[in-house]
């Protein structure tokens, strides 16, 4: 298994190969990232497609490690879930009803299910500070290690580890209010 | 003190599987165990297929490109903006209605892209800019249209990120726009959305299902930017805050992440 420091250093020299295979490695971490922010399963995979796009402009020539491409990555996706939050603040959306269904869509009732229980730990994890909030969402949904956490935030280890635990101990208090 | 041996002890609990906790921490290992399980989701599949094949084609067309020294990038860069200009000059022969007519994926559809931002530059005021936009806007649905019935659905993607993109800047515009040329825009602006929301909604229906995503996307951005329903023009045509076009972030590089957003925005914004 070709380490992802190879990787990188191939898909910055223009080997597609090796871009296919960092694409396939982070693809799933990425849009896990959105999907624990997100109702809409279509907008989680719209925006990991589009981190990837973003990703496949700027590698070529890309100066740096395996780790700093992955703090870069989760931090263009950290930006685009930003970026998403202010144009929903700004022109908040209705919901498109009468759009017709995806053929894969899941069976409705394991959909409310899923929703509503989604929908309370999207609730919680919205009144955490945002540090705390990314450092759960980088680890937890996306699997990053602390390190990459930390260089993905700009903080060292131990406060991403701080940031864990104060963060875990916050949400779960939410929760139980709820 | 406690704070941070209470971390140290969690994180170390959270790091080797199948340890044992200290007893007041239990209840929080077992809630990071909760949102690995709540997160896992996978993506579809399909729709992943179709993104790895946007973005390896993208690489491949971005490596391509990379490779013209920077000298011969500025001197074609200057060579299609003056090709441009002279087109725009000598509008109405065949070669602009060539480039005004060029689609996603044709070898004269760069130029209409350069074509357009010269007609920036030569555009006087905001409401002339505005209009440009709207202008731009339409084009992008046409383009999504013909690119469809040639079966360039690949190319639906990045078109209708650049409609969303003109809707965007058509908004920002507005909001410098005086009240009555505001009005003029606006009431066209509502017309206009209407057909680009019906046209789009026809695009859905037709196309693979991959490639919905990105035109279910354009069609909450003409939302967003039109109306509610039954009513008339929009009293809230204001700028979005984001960040800008994927053009103006910093390129990757070792020492750490670019800045994507104005430097500090992260900091009071919620993710």
């Amino acid at each position: 298994v070709d380490s992802i420091d190879d990787l990188v250093s191939r898909a910055a020299r223009g080997d597609a190969d090796a871009f296919a295979a960092l694409f396939d490695r982070f693809h799933v971490p990425v849009y896990r990232y959105f999907a624990a922010r997100m109702r809409d399963r279509v907008e989680a995979e719209d925006m990991t497609a589009t981190v990837f796009v973003e990703a496949a402009r700027r590698l070529p020539g890309f100066r740096g490690d395996g780790r700093a491409f992955v703090a870069w990555l989760f931090t263009v996706a950290r930006h685009d879930l930003a970026d998403l939050r202010r144009r929903e603040r700004r022109h908040p959306l209705e919901p498109m009803d009468e759009l017709p269904a995806r053929d894969e869509a899941p069976d409705p009732a394991d959909q409310v299910a899923e929703r509503l229980d989604q929908d309370r730990l999207r609730a919680a994890l919205a009144r955490l500070t945002d540090d705390q909030r990314q450092v759960l969402l980088l680890k937890f949904a996306a699997g990053l290690s602390n390190e990459e956490a930390g260089r993905v935030l700009g903080k060292p280890v131990t406060a991403v580890k701080s940031l864990q635990h104060r963060g875990l101990a916050a949400l779960r208090r939410l929760l139980e209010e709820q | 003190m406690r704070d941070r041996a209470d971390a140290e002890a969690l994180d170390r609990a959270l790091s080797s599987p199948g340890a044992t906790p200290p007893a007041g921490l239990a209840a929080l290992a077992r809630l990071a165990e909760d949102l690995m399980v709540a997160w896992g989701s996978e993506p579809a599949a399909e729709p992943a297929a179709y993104g790895r094949r946007v973005a390896l084609a993208t690489f491949r067309n971005a490596v391509a490109h990379g490779r013209r020294t920077p000298r011969v990038r500025t001197r074609l860069r200057v060579a299609t903006t003056v090709a441009a200009v002279v087109a725009l000059l000598a509008g109405g022969t065949a070669a602009t209605v060539a480039v005004q007519r060029a689609v996603p994926g044709d070898v004269a559809y760069p130029a209409k892209l350069v074509l357009e931002r010269t007609r920036h530059v030569l555009a006087v005021g905001d409401a002339a800019e505005a209009s440009l936009y709207l202008a731009q806007a339409e084009s992008r649905v046409e383009e999504a249209v013909r690119a469809q019935s040639l079966g360039r659905t690949g190319a639906l993607p990045e078109t209708l990120g650049r409609y969303r993109d003109d809707i965007h800047a058509f908004q920002e515009r507005l909001t410098r726009v005086d009240a009555e040329r505001a009005a003029a825009l606006e009431a066209r602006a509502v017309r206009e959305l209407r057909t680009h929301e019906e046209v789009l909604k026809s695009l859905l229906n037709v196309v693979p299902a991959e490639a919905r995503p990105g035109i279910e996307r354009a069609i909450e951005a003409t939302r967003r930017a039109g109306p509610p329903e039954g009513a008339g023009p929009p009293e809230d045509a204001g700028a979005p805050e984001d960040a800008g076009p994927p053009d103006e972030r910093g390129p990757p590089g070792g020492s750490g992440p670019p800045a994507t957003s104005p430097p500090g925005a992260e900091r009071d914004i919620d993710t």
